[in-house]
């Protein structure tokens, strides 16, 4: 028999396929070992169980012309490529259409008063009310900007499995669960040995740790350490266990498990400096908005929006966005409500908060047209700026 | 290969692993439509890419990674249609509702314990259970159609059989009284 994986040979033994000589040599070989005898002994006993365990698949009524007429399978990108083009041609018509509208029926579209020949001014980048996204989604923890998993030999570990989901989610790496009972002393010793091994401090670069006292942990939680403490285990963002490893263990053991749990979650999307980089820029671009610093806003969470999109920082960044798009179309319209002269330097004041914005040429378009005529034009608005969406990049 | 790939071939191919490829779809859906659909999926993304079969190693294991890739894309929305997966799935189970005596067709039965068993599986582990157990693939095999290292594939065995052990254990004695 062509020697594979001991796995391969076990499923040889339990199916009868090997011959006398090297099933016996197999069980000898195991026999040696307590280890690998568990492992044997458990194999097959779960073969046995599912023997029979398997539904027989029901005939394939496919043909041969259903294939050759199937329609041809699209990549993802043709589809949204295809999706986008359509949106686009509708917006075309609609914006067509509404154009066709406003010029043919007069008086019915513009605000606040005539334009020049009657002609509106189309804004290219301030949305209209009502269509700014809300402010809602995830809040990113302040202490992202410089949180490590180790710092100063010290393991970083979170309270609550609340508090590192929520860091899961945004750093898009797992939880690492190690949930203790205080009177349970292997649990004091792993604590205080294991995890000050340097090792397996430097690996646990790629989870979120979190120590929590079953006692205060939530249901869900609780039943995990059914199976005794320490119960230790790689949880992903939604609480659902990757793999797990309880009792307690010493480093060599435990650094072997958690190589394990890093290849089965996969590698982190960011690293942490990049964390740390992007926390900061984006606590940044809010500081500067709340203060009414459009431009800086703009200019720091615009690059975050478009880079990463699917992650929650790159939310965040979005609805910053959206709080500054708002901001310009209230500006516009405050400015709307004064006579020319406090419009014009209305607009002049706004022109200058929002510079590098896609906003500030529509300010400088409405401040010209009204230099030229004296009256505050006609003007539509756009549709809200359009955001890339998409996986998170590197 | 392309070149000498014509319709006609194309053909004795389909008739020869069909039921091959629709079986190993059928292990991993476990569903007659998504079985027959990644069937149909597989034979269609090997014409449409024809050319980059070069014929090296076995056309079927060819036509599996291909299957396996198909059923990667569409995992999520069959996932979708199994009942929720159970967090703690190495956790001891609650006594058995249902007992092996009250249970008429002992192959019925196991059948529906070894589903509830995988069902509540990680994905990954699931596949290797059901790839290694039923589809008799070596580890090696399994290795190559799903992309992981060998080590990868004999933990997720690993994993998979405690959990399936952990499940069936309440039945256990009562099955081997039988």
């Amino acid at each position: 028999m062509e020697r594979g994986s001991l796995y391969d040979e076990m499923f040889a033994l339990a199916s009868g396929t090997l011959s006398p000589e090297e099933a016996a040599a197999l069980r000898q070989r195991c026999g040696m070992d307590p280890e690998l005898r568990a492992l044997l002994e458990g194999f097959l006993e779960v073969h046995a169980l599912t023997e029979g365990g398997d539904s027989p698949p029901p005939a394939c009524r496919l043909s041969f012309e259903d294939v050759m007429g199937a329609p041809v399978p699209q990549r993802a990108w043709r589809k949204v490529l295809r999706r986008a083009l359509a949106t686009a041609a509708a917006v075309l018509v609609l914006v067509g259409t509404g154009f066709f509208l406003t010029r043919a029926i007069p008086g019915r579209h513009h605000r606040p008063g005539g334009g020049e020949a009657g002609r509106p001014l189309v804004l290219a980048a301030i949305p209209p009310a009502g269509e700014a996204a809300p402010e809602t989604g995830p809040e990113i923890p302040d202490a992202l900007a410089d949180y490590r998993p180790v710092l100063g030999g010290k393991v970083q570990w979170l309270p609550s499995i609340e508090a590192a989901s929520t860091l899961a989610r945004t750093t898009s790496r797992p939880v690492l669960l190690f949930l203790y009972h205080p009177a349970c002393c292997i649990c004091t010793d792993m604590r205080d040995g294991t995890f000050a091994d340097p090792e397996v401090q430097a690996k646990l670069d790629a989870f979120v740790p979190a120590l929590v006292d079953v006692r205060k942990a939530p249901r869900p939680i609780v039943e995990l350490a059914r199976q005794g403490f320490p119960w230790l285990g790689a949880l992903d963002a939604g609480g659902r266990v990757i793999i797990s490893f309880p009792g307690g263990r010493g480093a060599v053991d435990f650094l072997d498990r958690l190589k394990e749990a890093a290849t089965l979650a996969g590698p982190p999307v960011l690293l942490w400096e990049e964390v740390h980089a992007i926390s900061r820029r984006l606590a940044e671009g809010r500081a500067d908005l709340g203060q009414g610093r459009f431009a800086a806003a703009w200019r720091r969470l615009e690059p975050l929006a478009a880079d990463f999109p699917g992650s929650d920082l790159g939310r965040a960044a979005a609805r910053g966005l959206d709080r500054i798009s708002a901001a310009a179309r209230e500006a516009l319209l405050d400015a709307a409500g004064h006579p020319p002269a406090e419009a014009l330097a209305a607009l002049r004041d706004a022109g200058e908060a929002f510079a590098d914005t896609p906003f500030a040429g529509d300010f400088d378009a409405v401040r010209a047209r009204l230099l030229a005529t004296g009256r505050f034009p006609e003007f539509e608005l756009a549709a809200p700026l359009r955001r890339p969406s998409g996986p998170v990049k590197r | 290969m392309h070149e000498l790939l014509t319709e006609a071939r194309f053909r004795e191919i389909f008739t020869d692993f069909r039921e091959a490829v629709h079986r190993f779809a059928w292990r991993l859906t476990g569903h007659a439509q998504d079985a027959e659909d990644l069937t149909q999926e597989t034979f269609v993304t090997f014409w449409r890419k024809r050319d980059q079969y070069r014929g090296e190693g076995s056309l079927l294991g060819y036509l599996r990674r291909i299957a396996f890739r198909a059923y990667l894309n569409r995992r999520e929305r069959l996932s979708a249609k199994r009942p929720p997966v159970a967090l703690d799935v190495v956790a001891e189970p609650a006594a058995p509702a249902e007992t092996v005596a009250e249970s008429r067709d002992l192959r019925a039965f196991l059948r529906r314990k070894v589903e509830e068993a995988l069902r509540g599986l990680a994905d990954g582990v699931r596949e290797t259970f059901l790839l290694f157990r039923y589809e008799g693939l070596k580890i090696a095999e399994v290795a190559e159609i799903t992309g992981a290292p060998v080590k990868t594939v004999e933990s997720r065995l690993k994993r998979a059989h405690e959990a399936v052990a952990a499940k069936l254990k309440p039945y256990r004695d009562q099955l081997w009284t039988r």
